[in-house]
């Protein structure tokens, strides 16, 4: 059978949980951003908007 | 049996030829030959085909957009009466049924403001192919006479970051090649203040190592990483790098489209200038012929190529596509198993670690490491 991939252990961080952040109050550094990506995603159940072909961007 | 997935992407050869005659180009120089026995540009007929089976896609899965990339060889060899065709005709047969964001990948050498003039009209963004500054970038993406193309892409960029056109500058893509320093090329595509950067490695099978492999050092990792300390550290971010924040955003927990990380399915397919439809460019690098499926746009619509087991499999997401052993990996989540054309050996197929598997291992537990720690302070920081 086959196994979905959230069965395997990995160690992330739970942004989901963090409403004790504001996504505006994030720095503008990589790290903010890519915390802002994901949650604005997951809130907002957005598909991600970005070339999957790895030659082109 | 369970419907496959549509596709949202497609890649279109619209040239097959190049003016640049790169030596570590994966499509001329490596181990597949099938472009000589295609036509040169992509005929009229072809690219109207090519629209009406793309909008009938989108209209039968209901796909609220979709992705169409210009690509080659170099597309611009197309020339701007073929391209415009193409451009028109999609935009026409997807009316009312899908949004579809449209881009070139060019080596930028042909940029001029007529060029410029097209793409503001249709919305095409442009991404450009350059390894870093002059020395990096001629290391191996000469003309065909040998000469510099440096100064011929610099004056693409320059016409490209203009203000009339720099809403249309999609990024750039530069080959990782261990002979050119690192922070010496990051800073170097950062004069041409990108909006986004990506870096990929050489495509590379165990058959056919990359240059230096050596997974007992990673010098693709350190390399990676040395660009990404730099990066990630900056106060304020001058350009997105793909790679790394794909491997954030996996860190985090989100989602990712990539061919390069994470355990999407692919949603992308290749149609090359005689509308026969393909697989991902990369496989080209397994052996002559490694991309194809054997159907086409004229006699096949894309459900029927997303049914064939070859498809079907070459797209298959999750862990179920990978090797044993990495399924079992810590960081299988992360890297996914790289590009799937890295995991191939002749004897052996796909069901393969990647070549890169050593340096995927440090490039991804570094990066998810540094995340995981740097983001627990932020939220408690926060709280």
């Amino acid at each position: 059978m086959e196994t979905p991939a959230t069965d395997v252990e990995f160690d992330v961080v739970n942004l989901s949980g963090s409403a004790a952040v504001e996504l505006d109050d994030l720095p503008d550094s990589a790290l903010g951003r890519a915390m802002k990506r994901v949650r604005r995603d997951a809130l907002d159940h957005r598909a991600v908007n970005a070339a999957m072909f790895e030659s082109a961007l | 049996m369970r419907d496959a997935n549509p596709f949202v992407e497609w890649v279109v050869k619209v040239a097959q030829p190049c003016n640049l005659a790169c030596d570590h180009c994966y499509v001329y120089e490596l181990q597949d030959h099938t472009w000589r026995y295609k036509p040169s540009v992509m005929a009229t007929g072809t690219a109207d085909q090519l629209a009406s089976r793309i909008a009938e896609h989108a209209r039968s899965h209901a796909l609220p957009r979709v992705r169409v990339t210009l690509h080659g060889g170099e597309p611009l060899l197309a020339g701007p009466s073929r391209i415009e065709h193409l451009l028109v005709v999609l935009r026409q047969e997807l009316r009312g049924a899908a949004v579809c964001d449209i881009s070139v990948q060019s080596n930028a050498t042909l940029l001029n403001p007529l060029w410029m003039d097209l793409f503001r009209r249709h919305g095409v963004s442009v991404g450009v192919s350059l390894d870093g500054g002059r020395d990096a970038n001629d290391r191996h993406r000469l003309a065909r006479n040998g000469r510099s193309s440096y100064d011929s892409v610099r004056r693409g960029l320059e016409l490209l970051r203009r203000p009339e056109n720099k809403a249309l500058f999609a990024g750039l893509l530069c080959t990782v090649d261990l002979a050119n320093p690192p922070l010496k090329v990051y800073e170097a595509l950062l004069d041409h203040e990108p909006p986004a950067v990506n870096f990929l490695l050489p495509h590379a099978t165990w058959e056919h190592p990359p240059p230096g492999h050596d997974p007992n050092r990673t010098p693709y990792a350190n390399w990676l990483l040395a660009v990404f300390e730099r990066w990630y550290t900056a106060p304020h971010q001058k350009t997105g790098i793909r790679l790394f924040e794909d491997i954030m955003d996996l860190a985090l927990g989100g989602d990712v489209r990539s061919a390069s990380v994470g355990l999407a399915e692919a949603d992308f397919l290749v149609v090359e200038s005689d509308g026969t439809i393909e697989l991902s460019d990369s496989l080209k690098v397994t052996r002559d012929g490694g991309a194809a499926t054997g159907l086409d746009i004229f006699a096949h619509d894309f459900d029927t190529v997303a049914r064939l087991p070859v498809v079907a499999e070459a797209r298959r997401g999750g862990l179920a596509a990978l090797a044993d052993v990495c399924r079992s990996c810590e960081v299988v989540r992360l890297c996914g198993g790289g590009i799937r054309a890295h995991r191939y050996h002749p004897r052996t197929g796909f069901a393969n670690p990647s070549v890169y598997c050593a340096d995927l291992r440090v490039l991804t537990t570094r990066i998810r490491d540094r995340v995981v720690a740097d983001a627990a302070a932020l939220l408690g920081s926060a709280s």
